[in-house]
């Protein structure tokens, strides 16, 4: 029986190196699957490739939740900026727990495809050619490209920025000429992208947690016998705890190449972040029920 | 190949013209606009990168289809310029069904998938159809002017529509 | 089966159907007999044009266009004939060298192909000039697009294979010069042995006259590329302000009339449905053949021949190199820089060196056929048949092959300036 997945991450990040993992251990399981990994966007990106997995070409996928909330609304509570605490305890006890079976429910309801888990994308955070950014004030007047999604937009134009959307492919050479200021990302997508060659201040705002969930075509997962159901959900869960680890513990030592690159890295005083946006999580309270938010905030 | 026929393919390569000439004169504004936002008034604009790629799939799929009409898709007629005429006719046989196929086929994927739904242009906040309807319905017009060759007793290809060069 | 696929693509264009059918009906077969869901091929082919950056071709396309009607582009043509018109092939220098202004205002060799050869080659077919050689020379020198600066063949490449993409870009530059210069050569060398013609003899109040003529037109690369360079524009929004220029020209002149405008548009438009669909299936046909696995298994066969580290180097681009006859650029890099990967590592090549490299081989791709989106574009501006414009190529392909042969004998010609400058 074989099984496909496809991601946009590139090798050496974590959902690359779990999706290899996983296919190495379904592999050497004893109930006969086999797991086939487009890595990279060979087969589209992270849109495309949910797509091509509601309509069966493919079995599985992990996008962002920003990318799956085109699909399903109810995904988009979990982009709310500065929701979580941290970026490595408090996202898996709210995913792992009450909360997040309810999401996962209308999630699965929404698009019609099973969510198998969640895994991490890590904290984002914000990186500026000329001056770095410490507090607020200092993103004023600045273009900052985010991603293409409404929430992220209204974020740093709360935060005084100028939110700028702009395709991916274009960042780096509007970093070199100074058509933008700055950009947000993960840690391992600044050092991966080499943003940081251009724009070498990253200030960690920690402004968005970012989940990865993966999600399967239900009826290619009903395929599976029990026993291989079994193992692989056995196999799934193994992989899912290294990948998050794998997260937390890339993230040090993407720091520390960072910082021997010549990036500046300036820690921030988060609270006066979050405050600034406070009028966006208000706005978004309403929409995903002030309850859920707050529901996901006292998550211990 | 009836007078009415004729009638309708002339109204829908007009109407084809007017869509290119509207979506291509919006791609130009809206970029225009999105350096001016920008650069210039300093308050960029969020809709216009998603919105460009959303007229560019109409540009796209309209072209093709308005493409066929004028014969300007590529193809080499290197072989088929110098086989005999009866062989010529099954060579424009062949193509003309795997062009008519491919175009139907098409069409119905994309309409299958058109009509599944269910994603949305997240800063635009439209449904995503309003972009992948450009396929099915190119297709859908491209097979219609492919038809209309068989039907003009001509293949697909023939005669390249003197207008199309500036 | 991809034997099978390969054998009806290559049946349908020589029964001449048209090419994104001959590309689209095996690969829809494919899925068919494969069961996998036909909606695949309506998703594939708009998620490989869902991409704002590829806006730069109908833009350049459109000014080109309108740079004709308006007799902007005969300005900057007489103005290169005074220059230049009294040497032999002398248009052919400068279309190399226009394709190089280009090349600083685009990253994508098809707008370059576009906007570059809607211009030159009817404008030397107009003075006298072989519309094949025209056309030639436009297509082989817009392979410099994506290899000078910016390029975003080149940031793609970087992020994959984890290379700086500044050591990159400033990497292209010397072999972007040098592709210039091996051009030009082959210029002289064909118009010398064929016997074109020369112009009128030079004369300094000709180049007067025509160079105030042509001024107001040849002040648009200086404005985009200083837009781009001072951060104004970015890349895709400088060919859009190129053709908002262009307007203005048309109305400074007088020749803007709104029925030819409407024309323009509605043309550039049909064109841009041409080419961009066979880029669209060609996404398609990239799907199937990720999903065989292709590029892993041939560069995996590939490299299991050889053992030195060069031979390898050669062995990959050899792979890079036939990739590219069926695939655009940005495909081959994703699906075959992870499979090479281990053994760039193991083998201890120089991971610079073969990254501008293997761009340059994969834009090469993009001039051949069956699937050569610059090569399309070339076919498309000039209105000859694609065959006809790749036979007359040949010879410029063979020089940039020799040039790649020396750059990979000699490295330091790619990797001398970032080292220096990185
Ligand atoms: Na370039
Ligand atoms: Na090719």
């Amino acid at each position: 029986l074989e099984l496909t997945a496809a991601h946009v991450n590139p090798p050496g990040e974590p959902s690359n190196v779990a999706f290899q993992e996983l296919a190495k251990r379904l592999g050497e399981g004893t109930t006969g699957i086999a797991l086939q990994v487009f890595p990279q966007g060979q087969v589209g990106g992270e849109t495309d490739a949910l797509e091509q997995v509601r309509f069966g070409a493919l079995t599985m996928t992990t996008v962002a939740t920003a990318s799956l909330s085109t699909f399903a609304p109810s995904a988009g509570v979990y982009d709310l900026p500065y929701l979580f605490r941290d970026g490595d305890t408090h996202p898996w006890i709210v995913a792992d727990g009450e909360i997040g079976k309810e999401i996962e429910a209308k999630i699965e309801a929404e698009t019609g495809l099973e969510v198998l888990g969640w895994w991490s994308g890590g904290l984002r955070h914000v990186f500026t050619r000329g001056a770095p950014v410490t507090t607020p004030d200092d993103l004023a007047g600045r273009k900052i490209r985010v991603i293409g999604s409404q929430v992220y937009l209204d974020s740093f134009n709360a935060m005084g920025a100028l939110a700028t959307a702009m395709p991916y492919g274009e960042v780096y050479t509007s970093l070199a000429t100074g058509a933008i200021d700055g950009a947000e990302n993960d840690i391992s997508g600044y050092r991966n992208v080499k943003f940081y060659e251009q724009a070498p201040n990253f200030s960690l705002t920690g402004h968005f947690f970012l989940y990865k969930p993966v999600l399967a075509n239900r009826s290619a997962m009903e395929a599976l016998s029990p026993e291989q159901r079994e193992e692989f959900d056995r196999i799934f869960a193994e992989v899912t705890e290294m990948q998050r680890g794998l997260f937390k513990a890339n993230f040090d030592s993407d720091l520390a190449y960072l910082k021997e690159n010549g990036v500046h890295v300036v820690e921030v005083d988060r609270a006066a972040f979050a405050a600034k946006v406070q009028p966006v999580v208000d706005k978004l309270s309403e929409t995903y029920g002030a309850d859920l938010v707050q529901r996901i905030r006292d998550a211990q | 190949m009836s007078q009415t026929l004729v009638k309708i393919e002339e109204s829908v390569v007009r109407l084809e013209g007017l869509i290119l000439f509207c979506t291509l004169l919006a791609l130009i504004v809206m970029l225009a606009m999105q350096v001016l936002f920008r650069f210039v008034l300093q308050a960029p604009l969020a809709f216009t990168e998603e919105a460009g790629r959303l007229l560019f799939a109409w540009l796209i799929f309209i072209g093709a289809a308005r493409a066929l009409y004028v014969s300007q898709h590529f193809m080499v007629d290197i072989v088929y310029n110098h086989v005999p005429a009866p062989l010529q006719k099954l060579f424009g046989y062949v193509s003309d069904a795997a062009s008519i196929g491919l175009a139907v086929v098409l069409a119905q994927a994309g309409f299958r998938m058109v009509f599944r739904g269910g994603q949305t242009l997240p800063v635009l906040g439209i449904p995503a159809w309003a972009q992948t309807a450009a396929l099915p319905v190119g297709m859908t017009l491209l097979a219609f002017h492919a038809l209309c060759f068989v039907l003009r007793r001509q293949h697909v290809g023939d005669g390249a529509h003197p207008d199309f060069e500036e | 089966m991809i034997g099978w696929i390969l054998l009806a693509i290559i049946v349908l264009i020589i029964l001449r159907a048209p090419i994104f059918v001959a590309l689209g009906a095996p690969a829809a077969s494919y899925l068919w007999l494969r069961g996998i869901p036909l909606e695949l091929a309506p998703q594939r082919m708009l998620g490989t044009v869902n991409e704002s950056i590829l806006l730069a071709v109908p833009m350049f396309l459109l000014a080109g266009a309108l740079m004709n009607r308006y007799g902007a582009t005969a300005r900057i043509f007489d103005f290169a004939q005074a220059v230049i018109g009294h040497v032999r092939g002398g248009l052919g220098y400068v279309t190399v060298l226009a394709s190089m202004v280009f090349s600083a205002m685009s990253g994508s060799a098809a707008a370059d192909a576009v906007g570059v050869g809607k211009m030159t080659v009817a404008a030397m077919r107009e003075r006298g000039y072989d519309p094949n050689f025209a056309a030639a020379v436009t297509l082989s020198s817009a392979t410099m697009a994506p290899v000078i600066p910016p390029s975003i063949i080149m940031i793609i490449y970087g992020a994959t294979a984890n290379v700086s993409i500044g050591k990159m870009f400033l990497g292209g530059i010397v072999p972007g010069l040098l592709m210039a210069v091996s051009l030009m050569i082959t210029v002289g060398w064909l118009s010398a042995r064929r016997g074109y013609g020369r112009g009128e003899p030079f004369s300094f109040g000709r180049v007067l006259t025509t160079f105030w003529r042509a001024s107001l037109v040849m002040l648009t690369p200086v404005l985009v590329i200083g837009g781009i360079f001072s951060g104004a524009l970015t890349p895709t929004e400088a060919s859009a302000i190129a053709v908002v220029y262009v307007i203005f020209l048309g109305l400074v002149y007088r020749k803007l009339k709104f029925s030819d405008f409407y024309r323009s548009l509605v043309h550039t438009g049909t064109a841009v449905g041409a080419l961009m669909l066979v880029v669209s299936v060609s996404g398609l046909d990239a799907w199937v053949i990720a999903r065989e696995q292709i590029p892993m298994m041939l560069a995996q066969q590939v490299t299991e021949m050889v053992s030195s580290p060069t031979l390898v180097f050669i062995a990959i681009l050899l792979v890079v190199l036939v990739l590219g006859l069926f695939m655009d650029a940005t495909p081959i890099i994703l699906m075959l820089v992870p499979a090479i990967a281990p053994l760039v590592t193991a083998f201890g090549i120089d991971p610079l060196h073969l990254g501008v490299l293997f761009c340059i081989v994969c834009v090469l791709g993009l001039i051949t056929p069956p699937v050569g989106v610059a090569l399309y574009g070339v076919a498309l501006v000039s209105r000859l048949p694609m065959e006809r414009v790749f036979a007359a190529t040949i010879p410029f392909f063979i020089m940039l092959l020799v040039l790649v042969a020396i750059m990979i004998a000699v490295p330091s010609i790619v990797t001398w300036l970032p080292n220096k400058w990185g």
